[in-house]
């Protein structure tokens, strides 16, 4: 069980940075928010806190991509307690006009654990408003940060690791398949950049790790020869020589005062 | 597989193993002190290449500093303060030497014979190892071999050459030696070596073993004791080549202590080639100290280092060797190669230290670095390697590896040519400690204690040379349990630096580039940190200057880059280091199409699930050039929280703007992001990302916070 105890480590991390982060920014009343990336739920204690802030927090931590006209921004004061993700955002956003945006169901590479489409999008416009002219990423830039962690661990992730972070990394998935295709081939050549210089130094690592193990290779066939030219030039200090080794391998040292 | 789970579980199995020999293993063996103090410390590293003549010469490459660690949870230090502790009970035990042994009291030499001396005379026959006394009978080897002997202080052992060009001894008992040994000539040009091959060789203070050169020209004999148990040495050792005043100098012959259990020295070994006036400089001799199974000590002053003359001689190497036991060096070691004044200089020789199952502790100055030269033709040379090395030992049991502990200026820089002349400065060496657990994980860490500055860059010249890296990198480690171990937290409180080296301003050749700046990665690995939040986090308050090196008429904007930093901790990044990574500048005003500044690399912080904190200014300006500044690539700081309270400056280089066609330098991005959006970043510095000046000027910099457009061209 302490396996247990020690897997809910990093999730417990991540509650108390958001609240360390959250008590940090005292003025205004800063909204106090946690996405449970294990169950796909989020807590929401906002009290005239910006809509927009929020969101931007949201689609950061759960990975959902949120595109926003910047006339639907406003206060907003709303308490949500371990409300699934999609109910969340439809709480949030009584006062717009919005829409979700569902991975393709059913297809063969499907992310979703369930098989059910899984909730990748949300586009919010100010109420009354259809024309999705002025949407914009919130936030504003996907974070090649973000790429480089995700697609980081899509190449070597623990499988323990994997269970923990499951929703937030299989919406990734889902995210990057539905981006554009430049954006998402920008992103992607951004974070893989980034992922083939520690590669690529690790590479470099293992290159001088080899050369010096070729060189203490060589020193040891040093010493053996030393010991093969002992053993044909002077075969009695040789036979010593193994005697006394055997001696000291065995604890009975001699002369050792 | 399985996934270790518990916090710094590994440390009952650091001992659990005791050896089965006595005073072996963790600990004991006269060296049980503590292996810090808390002295501050002013040691430097400095791995920097030569000067380079400025007629056609470039700087030699500075060289990188690795520490690399795959053994479990312990950390790797680099810390401005603490010592490390080398020192050990130096011993001189009593001797055995068997039921046969002889005395030598007074000045005496044992000839080799070929007829039955006087009786009582001790005596060598060719090709045979064995020494005995005569009996006064004519039959030659009849005697019981001498089974021990001693030498009295003041008295000199002179041994002939019982082997084509050595003398070899060996004696079932020891040898105790408080006055001299030595061996005759091997010829005008070559003095005997020896081998001695006892049971322990114990050498008192004040003794000596002197096979070096006596007459002009004169190489050194080797010597080589082989101990089938200890060795414990406390004078002084000579195998050095002979000076000369109308010719090639003579070399230093190589010296080689080994033993199958203790190798214990506090004596001087001196092994250097000789001077030569008008000829070719002599080349040192390699030291070799090694304990098979328990503790290799020495506090003696080492010089293999080549001698000076129209050619500089080459340095030798030095190596230090303990298997199940400790490895303690607080002697300096000098390998380096000679000056010249004709010709090249001397390359140094290497020094190399490994353990297996035991501390390795210096705390000894090293030093391999490239002989300088006078000449205007001639180019310097290159330093070498000081590597260290610890991983398990075993013998029946398995014997984790244990700290790796080292105080000590180090210095493998290249030699400087003429500063007008043609030749190109010397290459440095590199300096990488590598610590492996192997299926033995550990708490055991490396620490670098009280260093204050690391210098990795690249020579100034003609072409300025490159520099190189600082990389401090904690790797996981795994058992044969098939269970996977964070790595500990990276640490570096010492101020580096990483230049490009500069086209001097006196350079003669056109275009000319300056030397691309060094990089800076300090990083835990990647994959199991979420398990113990409290390790696999990065700390930084060392300065840092990574920037690339001047150029002249250059027509690239790429071979005077600054350095990349990579801080990457997986449970947080913390800096404090005033970091500056800026592209070279062309210092050209031709008026014409060449002067290009060069970029300025990356900087980045991250940290994938602590905080990323940094209250430092950070600053990435790409180089100024005549018609075409360089451009910035930015700063990143991206963790769960990112808390920036540093000055963050990523401007553009500046270009000529009179100039028709010149183009100012991209200002770079800087993006502060934290999955939590605006809500995870505190940020109050100062923030620039100025395009620079030019004919035509790129409005491309910006600033993103929590991925959202503060300013600038997002």
């Amino acid at each position: 069980m302490k396996s247990i105890n020690y897997l809910l480590y990093p999730m417990i991390l991540i509650s108390i940075l958001s609240l360390i982060n959250t008590l940090a920014y005292a003025a205004p009343p800063t909204p106090v928010i946690s996405y449970d990336k294990n169950n796909d739920t989020l807590s929401v204690n906002a009290n005239n806190a910006s809509f927009k802030d929020i969101l931007a927090h949201i689609a950061s931590r759960s990975g959902i991509e949120i595109q926003m006209d910047d006339k639907a921004e406003h206060l907003t004061t709303i308490t949500l307690d371990n409300v699934p993700l999609e109910k969340a955002l439809s709480e949030l956003a009584r006062q717009s006009n919005y829409a979700f945006v569902y991975s393709e169901p059913n297809s063969s590479d499907d992310n979703s654990p369930s098989g059910k489409p899984m909730l990748i999008g949300m586009y919010i416009l100010p109420k009354g408003e259809f024309s999705a002219d002025m949407l914009r990423p919130v936030p504003l830039l996907p974070a090649t940060g973000e790429a480089f962690i995700r697609e980081k661990d899509r190449y070597s992730t623990p499988a323990q690791k994997v269970e923990i972070f499951n929703h937030a990394q299989q919406r990734w998935e889902a995210r990057l398949k539905a981006m554009p295709t430049e954006r998402r081939e920008k992103l992607l050549a951004d974070a893989n950049e980034k992922r083939l210089q520690v590669e690529q130094r690790q590479i470099e690592r293992e290159q001088k790790k080899q050369k010096h193990a070729e060189k203490r290779i060589e020193r040891e066939e040093t010493r053996q020869a030393r010991l093969e030219e002992l053993k044909t030039t002077d075969p009695e200090t040789y036979e010593r020589r193994m005697k006394s080794r055997e001696e000291i391998r065995q604890g009975q040292s001699h002369n050792d005062n | 597989m399985n996934v270790i789970i518990k916090k710094r579980l590994l440390s009952s199995l650091a001992c659990a193993t005791v050896l089965p020999v006595a005073l072996s293993g963790c600990g004991g063996g006269g060296d049980d002190s503590p292996s810090t103090t808390t002295t501050p410390g002013n040691y430097t590293i400095t791995a920097q290449g030569g000067l380079g003549g400025a007629n056609g010469g470039a700087g030699g490459s500075g060289e990188y500093v690795s520490l690399y660690k795959e053994s479990g949870s312990g950390d790797i230090e680099i810390l401005r303060t603490g010592k490390a502790n080398a020192s050990f009970t130096s011993q001189t035990p009593s001797t055995n030497l068997g039921d046969n042994p002889l005395a030598f009291t007074v000045d005496t030499t044992i000839d080799v014979v070929s007829a039955e001396p006087a009786a009582g005379i001790p005596y060598l026959v060719a090709n045979s190892t064995t020494l005995r006394i005569s009996d006064g009978n004519t039959t030659l080897g009849d005697e019981d071999p001498v089974t021990g002997l001693s030498v009295a202080s003041g008295a000199t052992l002179t041994l002939a050459l019982n082997y084509t060009t050595y003398s070899y001894l060996s004696l079932s008992n020891d040898v105790d030696n408080s006055g001299t040994i030595t061996t005759e000539d091997d010829s005008a040009t070559a003095r005997g070596g020896l081998r001695l091959y006892p049971a322990s060789y114990i050498g008192k203070n004040g003794s000596s073993i002197n096979t070096s050169a006596t007459l002009d020209s004169q190489s050194g004999g080797f010597l080589r004791v082989s101990a089938d148990y200890s060795i414990y040495n406390h004078g002084d050792i000579s195998t050095f080549g002979a000076d000369s005043a109308a010719g090639s100098a003579g070399d230093g012959g190589y010296v080689d202590l080994n033993s199958n259990y203790l190798t214990q020295n506090t004596g001087n070994i001196n092994s250097y080639g000789g001077n030569a006036t008008v000829g070719t400089a002599g080349d040192g001799g390699s030291i070799d100290l090694e304990a098979d199974y328990s503790h290799l000590h020495n506090s003696g002053d080492m010089n293999s280092s080549g001698g000076n003359g129209t050619t500089g001689g080459q340095g030798d190497n030095v190596y230090f060797y303990a298997y199940n036991g400790n490895l303690l060096n607080s002697g300096d070691i000098n390998s380096s190669g000679g000056n010249s004044s004709a010709g090249d200089g001397g390359s140094a020789g290497d020094i190399d230290s490994e353990v297996y199952g035991g501390k390795l502790v210096n705390s000894g100055n090293l030093t391999a670095m490239g002989g300088d030269t006078t000449n205007s033709a001639s180019n310097a040379g290159s330093g070498n390697n000081v590597y260290f090395y610890s991983e398990y030992g075993s013998i029946y049991e398995y014997t984790p590896a244990n700290e790796m502990i080292i105080s000590g200026n180090i210095n493998t820089s290249g030699g400087n040519a003429v500063s007008n002349g043609t030749g190109d400065g010397g290459s440095a060496g590199y300096i990488e400690a590598e610590h492996y657990s192997y299926d033995y994980p550990t708490e055991a860490g490396i620490a670098f204690l009280g260093y204050t500055d690391i210098n990795t860059s690249g020579g100034d010249g003609n072409y300025g040379g490159s520099a190189e890296d600082l990389s401090l990198y904690n790797d996981y480690a795994w058992s044969d349990a098939d269970i996977y171990v964070p790595s500990g937290n990276v640490t570096n409180e010492a101020n580096l630096t990483a230049k490009g080296g500069n086209v001097v301003a006196i350079a003669t050749t056109t275009p000319a580039n300056g030397g691309s700046g060094g990089d800076f990665n300090l990083e835990t690995e990647y994959n199991y940190g979420y398990m113990v939040p409290e390790l696999e986090k990065v700390h930084n308050t060392g300065n840092a200057d990574l920037s690339g090196g001047s150029s002249l008429e250059s027509t690239t904007s790429s071979t005077g880059r600054s350095g990349y930093v990579w801080f990457w901790g997986y449970n947080g990044v913390d800096n404090s280091g005033i970091i500056v990574s800026n592209g070279g500048d062309d210092l050209g005003t031709d008026g014409g199409t060449t002067g290009y500044g060069n970029y300025a690399n990356d900087i980045e912080f991250y940290a994938e699930l602590g905080p990323v904190r940094n209250s430092a200014n950070l600053t990435n300006n790409g180089g100024h050039g005549e018609y075409h500044g360089g451009n910035s690539d930015g700063i990143e700081l991206y963790g769960p929280t990112v808390i920036n309270s540093g000055n963050l400056t990523s401007n553009g280089g500046n270009a000529d703007e009179t100039l028709a066609s010149s183009t100012g330098g991209y200002g770079g991005w800087i993006e502060l992001y934290s999955p939590d959006s605006l809500l995870g970043v505190s940020h109050s510095g100062a923030v620039s990302h100025t395009a620079g000046t030019g004919d035509t000027v790129n409005n491309y910099g910006a600033f993103i916070k929590g991925g959202m457009c503060i300013s600038g061209d997002c």
